[in-house]
């Protein structure tokens, strides 16, 4: 018996159960960045200008492939805390089709209390990341 | 000097920031403005605001003297031997971009050189680079040993008849290291070259004198010394003023129109066109008059102290290095690890109340030089306590445990 793909929603949900025990802005950044920690390093040939998104303060590559109709993330950043942004994205994204996440709500990082902790330069930047992964998804 | 009225008179080292006390340490970038300097840029504008130099009603011929006032003030505070040297700017990059058009591209004809640093922030660097570039001109760049000292054997190579200019910083926003400025300035002019000296990093904390210097052309911005952003100045050594020409054409800097022809003000004016930030250097006048009643001695000597307190304990650190010399006299210090990013390492801090600056800080050259891509920058002004500065390091090795358990992949 196969396990029910879960949903986006869902996907979102279990992201915002790994910031139930922070407390304050730095717990919640020291969950972001030990999320960080977590996201894999690609090969160094994947860091091409072509895949740098343009508008963030760190370097971002990104790059959205579909596998059996679901999308594929692959990300990295030189930074840990926007590593951790694109590995939240990595797990909410991952899996979904493309029309579930065009059309459905991203509210992990409001949720999470994420969005809260980036100033205005930087929420511009995690929106300059979504803005290029929906046009990949488009 | 007691520091604790000194911190009376910055209101805003008072506030939180993310529910911390607020530890200021950006001052390398901009230094706090004291309750004197805002009351002066509000005074200004609450009681005597109007255009200076072209009215004769009573506003007016306040506005026009305070803003000359400023201007002795300003001549007195780097030894100017007169107000007419002191040309207003919005800051130093400002400045160092009069200095190109208005002397540089006069100067610049046939084969020229221009000599610069790799300690040089990029407003001391890239229009020099630009000139060389659009007038096909020589851009020769001093490197930096690993330590952050400047290669004075280079230099003397590089200062040649075709050279037409040295521009140097007084002290490294990087590293904090403070050149022998009088030392450069000699070399050059032995070879007949005129200096153009950087003191953005160095006019708060130490005294200048241009006339005992001889620097030709010297650039600092208000907003480093206790003023408002969007002043600064231009000294112009009296021996250039028949080599300039003017830069920007507006109100206020010609006499008349004959012929055809506009007939120039004389220095400052002609390269003052438009209305001047009056406020703003109003308030920088009431900047200089705070700092020489606290005395530049007391700040040196505090800035001296708290940086190398500062120092100490960030090389307690494990694995994380401090640039340039191990005792640089310029109040900065500018670490890197391969424990931290310096925009995690920032935000972080920013998370505890501690505001320091990450990045290459405009200094893309003399990180080069020094081997790094980005650094973490602490920069304390005579109004920080040596509590803040435990406060600060405590706070960084927290940020550095936190980032050391992400990077070893634990949740």
């Amino acid at each position: 018996m196969t396990d029910k793909p879960r949903s986006f929603i869902e996907r979102q949900n279990e992201v915002l159960a790994l910031f139930a025990d922070a407390y304050d802005d730095l717990d919640r950044y020291t969950v972001l960045i030990a999320l960080g920690g977590m996201l894999e390093q690609p090969d160094v040939s994947f860091m091409t200008d072509d895949r740098l998104v343009k508008g963030c303060q760190s370097q971002v590559w990104l790059d959205l492939a579909r596998s059996d109709g679901t999308l594929e993330l692959t990300a990295y950043s030189d930074t840990l805390i926007v590593r951790g942004l694109l590995y939240i994205l990595r797990e909410c994204i991952n899996g979904a089709t493309a029309g579930e996440f065009l059309s459905g709500e991203l509210f992990v990082f409001e949720r999470a209390g994420v969005s809260d902790l980036l100033s205005p330069t930087r929420r511009s930047g995690l929106s300059s990341i979504i803005s290029e992964i929906r046009r990949q998804a488009e | 000097m007691d520091i604790c009225s000194i911190r009376k008179d910055f209101p805003i080292l008072n506030r939180t920031v993310n529910g911390k006390k607020l530890v200021y340490l950006d001052n390398a970038a901009t230094t706090q403005m004291p309750s004197q300097v805002l009351y002066a840029y509000t005074q200004h504008y609450s009681l005597d605001n109007a255009n200076v130099h072209r009215g004769i009603h009573t506003l007016s011929e306040i506005s026009t003297a305070k803003l000359e006032d400023a201007r002795a003030a300003a001549a007195r505070f780097i030894g100017a031997p007169s107000p007419e040297c002191i040309v207003f700017t919005s800051g130093t990059t400002d400045s160092v971009n009069t200095v190109v058009r208005a002397w540089a591209e006069n100067m610049a004809r046939g084969s020229f050189s221009i000599v610069a640093t790799a300690m040089e922030h990029h407003s001391n660097y890239l229009p020099w680079l630009d000139l060389c570039t659009r007038r096909g001109g020589n851009f020769v760049e001093i490197p930096l040993s690993q330590d952050g000292r400047l290669d004075t054997v280079a230099l003397g190579k590089a200062l040649t008849p075709e050279t037409i200019l040295f521009a140097v910083t007084y002290v490294s926003n990087v590293t904090g290291a403070v050149n022998d400025i009088k030392g450069l300035i000699d070399l050059a002019h032995s070879r007949g070259v005129p200096v153009l000296v950087d003191a953005a990093q160095a006019a708060r904390e130490f005294p200048i004198d241009v006339s005992e210097l001889g620097a030709d052309f010297l650039c600092l911005s208000a907003h480093k010394m206790l003023g408002p952003s969007g002043v600064g100045l231009l000294y112009v050594a009296k021996r250039h003023f028949e080599e300039l020409v003017p830069c920007r054409l507006g109100g206020g800097m010609i006499s008349d129109i004959r012929n055809g022809l506009p007939v120039y003000e004389q220095m400052p004016h002609f390269l003052e066109a438009g209305t001047p930030n009056i406020g703003g250097i109003v308030a920088f006048h009431e900047a200089i008059r705070y700092i020489e009643s606290v005395s530049r001695g007391y700040i040196e000597e505090r800035e001296t102290m708290l940086t190398s307190r500062l120092r100490e304990m960030l090389s307690q650190l494990k694995d994380v290095r401090i640039l340039g010399l191990s005792d640089t006299g310029g109040s900065c210090v500018s670490v890197v690890s391969g424990r931290f990013h310096p925009y995690d390492a920032a935000l972080l801090l920013d998370k505890q109340g501690v505001a320091v600056r990450s990045g290459t800080h405009c200094a893309i050259p003399c990180h080069r030089a020094l081997g790094v891509t980005g650094s973490l920058r602490f920069s304390p002004a005579f109004y920080n306590t040596e509590d803040e500065l435990e406060a600060a390091v405590t706070a960084f090795d927290r940020a550095l445990s936190i980032l050391d358990r992400a990077a070893g992949g634990k949740p």
